[in-house]
């Protein structure tokens, strides 16, 4: 019965993705914009771990947990961005 | 019964994401926003990871999900941490 | 409807549709961030084809150290010209459009065709898949790359080489290289490090041995490296320096070197040029070469001649 659920939990999960980039286009600062990025990551990893169940596939859990490792290096390298003017979204 | 477990988590991590989305989209503040993310979703993630460890059966499975799980703590800690940060210094910046 | 071809088409809009808005402009920053987005859509869309080799290797380098290069390349953008970091319209061009359009026609063209082919058994697929166990592996890919169509990698390790060579030509005269994420001392991010590091290479190690086997492989490996020394040179443990030491070099052109011994070792053993070595012998080229590729890209990141290790 699980099953079933994952692929549509997938589907959810993708729908989230979607949705949570709308803050990344409307801003208003910089940070909001590198949030939409993190939701990105960690639904990301979610949405992976789910697929290596459903398709069976046990490699999609490496893949997930290179994506984790990793994940901080975007906001690492937004760290150092000096201060600008920020739009009006 | 395990099955039930399974379902019940699964469901429940589920909401928990939706909560965060929610969360990124209506709250007031980046800081807030913050928050939402990085609390609702890691327990999102740690639900899916439970109910999978559940369903899957095989320890060895288990502790892959919990390591992967483990780390998505640490890397949003960091993650927080450094955006909140960097978005204080703008801000004050912004101010002068 | 099932699940499954939902997820697919969401999929295929998400694409589309964060490759639209990373090209109409409206921001660099936010171009940036949805170019991030992208590279992690794609490989959601890899492991959903089934192909986790490629969704490694798209989650490490697509996702994270492209990512942080865009990132490191705008903020010494906006360094030189703050006017830079404001929103801009890119301006509407029909010629754009249409061209588009006929790129989208031709990959429809293509994919429909190779879709309405005929499984043929004498097609190389199928001869790669029915000659593997000759090779002593267990995962075609990298019976392909190392084996069947060796000279093609070896050519893109000298390619990666080479690119690294024109970027370092291009950068040569500059003064700013790409600094630790700021002068202050980050107080979670060495945490962070101590853990992640020491896993990272056991992760690369780990998806070296398995590639021969199951998904994994040199290149996979050595994005893990490469993703590994971007961490490493962000958060300030590695500086850039201006001399390329001599074991920095050797470390470069390594796996070049292993792989073109490896082609012409059966020369001199009396059979071809290429003939199919033993697993040993794939698995060590495989290794010099995860250690060219890693330390090539982390240099492409970093943009300069060398890195050294700061005491932290």
């Amino acid at each position: 019965m699980i099953e079933t659920l994952l692929p549509w939990m997938v589907l959810f999960l993708l729908a989230n993705l979607a949705v949570g980039l709308w803050r990344a286009w409307r801003g208003p600062t910089d940070g909001d914009r590198m949030l939409s990025a993190l939701l990105f990551g960690t639904t990301s990893v979610a949405i992976l771990v789910l697929m290596a169940d459903w398709l069976g596939i046990e490699a999609l859990r490496s893949v997930a947990l290179l994506l984790v490792m990793f994940a901080t290096i975007i906001s690492l390298a937004f760290f150092g961005i000096p201060a600008h003017e920020d739009d009006d979204g | 019964m395990a099955e039930f477990i399974a379902l019940a988590l699964l469901l429940t991590g589920g909401f928990f994401f939706l909560a965060g989305t929610i969360g990124l989209l209506r709250l007031p503040d980046v800081y807030c926003r913050l928050h939402a993310l990085t609390k609702a979703d890691n327990l999102g993630l740690m639900l899916i990871c439970l109910g999978l460890s559940v369903h899957g059966g095989s320890v060895r499975t288990a502790l892959f999900l919990l390591t992967i799980w483990l780390l998505a703590l640490m890397a949003s800690t960091v993650s927080a941490h450094l955006i909140a940060r960097h978005s204080r210094a703008l801000q004050r910046r912004q101010g002068e | 409807m099932s699940a499954g071809l939902l997820i697919d088409l969401s999929l295929v809009l998400m694409l589309v549709g964060l490759a639209l808005q990373v090209v109409r402009g409206h921001g660099l920053f936010r171009g940036i961030v949805f170019f991030v987005a992208f590279g992690l859509a794609m490989a959601l869309a890899w492991a959903r084809l089934g192909v986790p080799d490629l969704a490694l290797a798209d989650a490490a380098i697509g996702a994270g150290v492209t990512g942080a290069l865009m990132l490191a390349a705008f903020r010494r953008l906006v360094e030189l010209d703050p006017a830079q970091a404001r929103p801009t319209v890119a301006p509407h061009s029909p010629l754009a459009l249409a061209i588009a359009l006929l790129a989208a026609l031709l990959v429809a063209v293509i994919g429909l065709t190779t879709i309405g082919l005929e499984h043929d058994p004498g097609r190389a697929g199928g001869q790669v898949l029915e000659r593997l166990p000759e090779t002593g592996l267990g995962n075609p890919v990298t019976g392909v790359l190392l084996v069947f169509r060796g000279f093609d990698t070896l050519l893109e390790m000298v390619v990666l080489l080479a690119a690294l060579l024109g970027a370092r030509i291009v950068t040569a005269g500059d003064r700013v290289p790409v600094r630790a994420a700021s002068g202050e001392v980050l107080p979670l991010v060495g945490s962070l490090r101590a853990i992640v590091i020491p896993l990272t290479l056991l992760v690369a190690v780990h998806l070296l041995i398995q590639g021969a086997d199951d998904a994994g492989g040199a290149f996979q490996a050595g994005a893990v490296l490469a993703a590994a020394g971007v961490l490493l040179l962000l958060s300030g443990r590695l500086v850039p320096s201006e001399r390329a030491t001599g074991m920095l070099r050797f470390a470069l052109v390594l796996g070049i070197a292993a792989f073109m011994l490896m082609a012409w070792w059966p020369i001199m053993q009396g059979r071809g040029l290429l003939a199919p070595p033993g697993k040993g012998t794939i698995l060590a080229v495989e290794a010099a070469m995860m250690l060219s590729i890693g330390l090539t890209l982390t240099l492409l990141f970093s943009g300069s001649a060398g890195v050294r290790a700061e005491p932290s």
